[in-house]
């Protein structure tokens, strides 16, 4: 049966870390999918098989938090130190905030000019500011004790990145119409 | 989720939109962002010498509500004193523009964001 008090990480057999190997977790999600699969507990009766089903739906849920730096980085937070920075909540910090509204107007004037080289010397750009913001984040994480305020200012500053990310995308799908 | 006419108004022709001159000594300028939907604010008012707001100037990258919302306050904040200003409640915000439960926190932000410029208008001003 399955154990609903086993935590994300325990799910997949790993220690509750930010660093998690992702060809791994595919494998290990792959694996574990098949054999809690509702059509290997179809003699098990209607029980064992609703069973099965939540069971696959929390490996999916695991995954999708596992396989995702700012979710992981908050999972593993409220896991491990019981803080909640999924909240709604404003950020005060004038001075990346502008950097980012000015990388919004340049994604805003690259969208408007229809100029597909442009956007992916964009894109180019803010992957790798996300990169060396994961790489901040996973250093934070390494530290001994954690410091939890940088840690909260280092997520949000990959979640901003994220956004524009998403919003790049969106701004592809615009231009290759 | 159907936004209200109030909110596509703003949306589709929202007020104010612009920028001043941040380092202008009668300029405010307050940026906000909220990081779960990723959101970025930037509300600035011009102020003269008897402390009414003259102008007010906004530029949001967001959701329909977000940018209702900032639109908004600067057409409230016109003709105010900054002290008034800064007494502008989000509740206000949310109930002028129909907000619904969901998207709350984009008032909550607007309102962060003329506290924050009037916070920058004073902190500069007394230097």
């Amino acid at each position: 049966m399955a154990n609903t008090q086993q935590n994300y990480f325990e799910l997949f057999g790993l220690e509750p870390n930010f660093f998690v190997d992702q060809k791994d977790l595919s494998s290990k999600l792959k694996r574990l999918l098949q054999s809690a699969h509702p059509d290997r507990h179809a003699q098990g009766g209607s029980q064992q098989q609703m069973l099965a089903m939540q069971k696959t739906t929390r490996l999916n849920d695991a995954f999708a938090v596992l396989k995702n730096p700012v979710k992981r980085a908050q999972y593993l937070l409220q896991v491990e130190k019981d803080l909640d920075t999924t909240k709604d909540h404003t950020v005060n910090d004038p001075e990346f905030l502008m950097q980012q509204l000015e990388l919004r107007e340049e994604l805003d004037t690259i969208s408007r000019q229809k100029d597909a080289s442009e956007l992916m010397g964009f894109a180019e750009k803010i992957e790798q500011m996300s990169e060396q913001q994961e790489a901040e984040l996973g250093d934070l994480f390494q530290q001994n004790p954690w410091d939890l305020d940088a840690l909260k200012v280092s997520i949000y500053k990959l979640q901003f990145l994220h956004k524009t990310l998403h919003d790049i995308e969106l701004a592809e799908d615009k231009i290759l119409d | 989720m159907a936004y209200s006419e109030k909110v596509i108004d703003h949306y589709e022709n929202p007020r104010n939109v612009g920028a001043f001159e941040k380092d202008d000594i009668e300029v405010g300028t307050g940026m906000v962002g909220a990081p779960a939907c990723g959101d970025v604010m930037k509300l600035q008012i011009k102020v003269n010498k008897d402390g009414i707001i003259e102008d007010a100037k906004f530029k949001t990258y967001g959701c329909g509500s977000a940018i209702a919302s900032s639109s908004l306050v600067t057409e409230w904040v016109k003709g105010k004193t900054v002290d008034e200003a800064q007494a502008i409640k989000n509740t206000d915000i949310a109930e002028e523009l129909a907000l619904p439960p969901v998207k709350i926190h984009c008032s909550v932000l607007a309102e962060d964001a003329i506290k924050a410029a009037v916070k920058d208008f004073k902190d500069r001003s007394q230097k």
